[in-house]
């Protein structure tokens, strides 16, 4: 990215932090609102003022390929992360007479904490976006960003810049890292194929990644981003193995045999993963290219789909050995094994969010199949949804959303739940089904695991 | 004296080749390049237009797959009932009238649960299935597994009447 950040003046970053404890949600002892526990958070008031007002001769780059403004692709990024009220107005105009109304047509009665404004200057190498967050009160300047305003050989602007710079005013009004700009890889069942696609959050540029015409299970991101590991049928038996997305080239983790349910480190240098090799499912441990694995579990029952803990030094993972799938914890060594979970016959898919407050994971209660989350003592945070048909958990960047596949009317789509709000909103509309999805890093993390690791 | 001579160096240069042969297995493999799907989706909508995949249906190749009855399994269970005992009795009756006939045995699921689980109890089930055959009396040499967890059920519904279908040991007769 070729931007600019500037850092706010002290009096600035102080109202910064003030709006930062105002945006941190408790979590709510909230009430179910038919399929999802719903709970009134406070939204940081934002308005997001329209862009080049005066745009130089030529330029048209406030419009992407769809016709739809990049103002407008950021004023939803800061909608879908669940802490603003957005608001879009007119440069320079003054409250609206009558109220304002946030971009879902909800009356916003709170006074406004901060706007977003933005133009296209011309510059000797071509005209730039100028953007800057502003603090509403003091019409400080908190943060500013710059960056050519169509790409160098591109014909339009990219959403991908809007993206990265509402994670720049997350992270900034937050304290939380933004995840505008992150993709969501995910598994379809297309032309009698099981085949890996990928998907911005927002539910733009939609791409298809493999054509194996075979099937696919469990892609997971390497922290760097630019690889995904999953288990392929595509030459007959189970192979787990690592695409990386740039060079497209393709290596054997593990050949089973039935090798899936692979998770790398937080620091992306090993990989975990399930395999029947010994006569039965156990978990194991290898180098991230798959040599020197180590076995971990030593137990008849079913031992699988291990998540690590934020710090990569546990495991959590599922196992049968008291006769029903429950979480089980242990050390990165497979030392000092602790069951979870207690409560209902299947727990199941844990997913350790990144900041390790919660294992999100999916519980069946009476035969239906819905999110839950658990702390890594076995505190339990409580059912997520109702109605069943949920399965994959996992999560976003900031610790707070959760994507998963959801079954309505025997098709699966992809849906994102705010955990601390309740808000869900539905990420692929498909006719063809669509699951398994897994949450990039988040772009600064991609950016420093890929320059950590060449 | 030149015939021995000429035996020698056939020796010699078999010995290289199968040195090499031998240093080849043992480096990494480079790795394969995936190209990139021929027909990819729009770039998109939620709600995008893509064709739906075929029924799963029956899986792999299968070679005289109605020869073999399936055998069924309970709930999130792996141990053989009665009638799937049954079932493999009589599919290693016939296995033993031909010993020519080898077997790839698939362990399906139904579709509860997540997938690496199944993928897991799928394993179980191949796994019960072909230990039986072989204390049948069949030979191991003649019996691969592989899972396919919920990956491809047989009936694609989403009731107890489609449920008790895929889970299952089905049999793909390789001759």
């Amino acid at each position: 990215m070729d931007a600019r950040l500037t850092f706010p003046p002290a009096p600035a970053a102080c109202a910064a932090l003030l709006l930062l404890f105002a945006a941190v949600p408790a979590h709510g002892q909230g009430e179910y609102f038919g399929e999802v526990r719903k709970t009134e958070l406070f939204r940081i008031p934002i308005v997001v003022e329209d862009f080049g007002i005066e745009l130089p001769a030529g330029i048209s780059a406030i419009y992407d390929s769809r016709g739809e403004r990049a103002e407008d692709v950021l004023a939803q990024d800061l909608l879908f992360t669940d802490a603003f009220l957005v608001m879009r107005e007119p440069a320079g105009a003054g409250a609206p007479l009558g109220g304002r109304l946030d971009i879902r047509g909800l009356p916003v009665d709170q006074p406004i904490q901060a706007r977003v404004r933005g133009r296209v200057e011309p510059g000797k190498g071509g005209a730039r976006f100028e953007l800057t967050l502003v603090e509403e009160s003091s019409q400080a300047e908190i943060i500013s960003c710059s960056y050519p305003a169509i790409p160098e050989g591109e014909s339009e602007p990219d959403r991908w810049q809007m993206h990265l710079w509402a994670d720049e005013v997350t992270r900034y009004l937050t304290g939380s890292p933004g995840c505008a700009a992150t993709r969501i890889a995910f598994i379809r069942e297309i032309q009698g194929g099981k085949e890996l696609f990928l998907i911005d959050w927002d539910g733009h540029e939609e791409e298809a990644v493999t054509g194996f015409g075979s099937v696919i299970v469990a892609p997971a991101w390497h922290p760097a981003g630019h690889r995904l590991a999953f288990t392929t049928y595509h030459h007959g038996p189970p192979n787990l193995v690592a695409l990386d997305l740039g060079t497209r080239r393709m290596i054997t983790l593990s050949t089973g045999p039935t090798p899936t349910a692979c998770a790398y480190s937080p620091d992306g240098r090993q990989v975990a993963f399930s395999t029947t090799a010994g006569g039965n499912a156990e978990i194991y441990v290898a180098r991230a290219d798959g040599s020197q694995p180590r076995r971990l579990t030593f137990d008849p029952g079913i031992d699988t789909a291990p998540s690590w803990s934020p710090s990569g030094d546990r495991l959590v993972f599922t196992s049968d050995r008291s006769g029903t799938p429950q979480l089980y914890i242990m050390d990165a060594d497979g030392s000092n094994l602790v069951r979870l979970t207690f409560s209902g016959k299947w727990n199941d898919s844990p997913d350790w969010s990144p900041n390790g407050r919660w294992i999100a994971h999916v519980c069946s209660i009476e035969g239906k199949f819905d999110l839950a989350l658990v702390g890594a003592d076995g505190l339990s945070g409580g059912r997520l949804t109702e109605g069943g048909g949920c399965e994959d958990p996992r999560w976003a960047p900031d610790s707070r959303h959760l994507v998963f596949a959801r079954q309505q009317g025997g098709l699966r789509n992809l849906w994102i739940l705010d955990v601390d709000s309740g808000e869900l909103r539905q990420l692929t509309g498909s006719r063809a089904q669509t699951y398994n999805p897994a949450w990039s890093p988040p772009a600064e993390q991609r950016l420093r695991a890929s320059s950590a690791t060449g | 004296m030149h015939r021995r001579s000429w035996w020698v160096w056939i020796w010699v240069a078999a010995v290289v080749l199968i040195a090499g042969a031998a240093g080849c297995s043992k480096k990494p493999p480079a790795g394969e390049i995936v190209p990139p799907p021929a027909t990819s989706t729009q770039p998109g909508t939620p709600g995008g237009s893509e064709t739906p995949a075929v029924s799963p249906g029956a899986s792999g190749t299968e070679a005289g797959q109605h020869e073999l009855a399936d055998a069924f399994f309970e709930y999130n269970k792996y141990t053989l009932t009665l009638a799937a005992r049954d079932a493999l009795a009589n599919n290693a009756e016939r296995l033993m009238q031909d010993p020519n006939l080898r077997l790839l045995i698939e362990g399906h699921c139904d579709e509860r649960g997540t997938r690496e689980y199944n993928l897991a109890l799928g394993d179980r089930r191949a796994n019960a299935a072909r230990d039986f055959l072989i204390s049948y009396g069949i030979d191991a040499h003649r019996i691969e597994t592989i899972s396919y967890g919920k990956e491809r059920p047989f009936d694609s519904g989403h009731d107890e009447s489609a449920w008790s279908k895929n889970r299952r040991a089905h049999f793909v007769i390789r001759r």
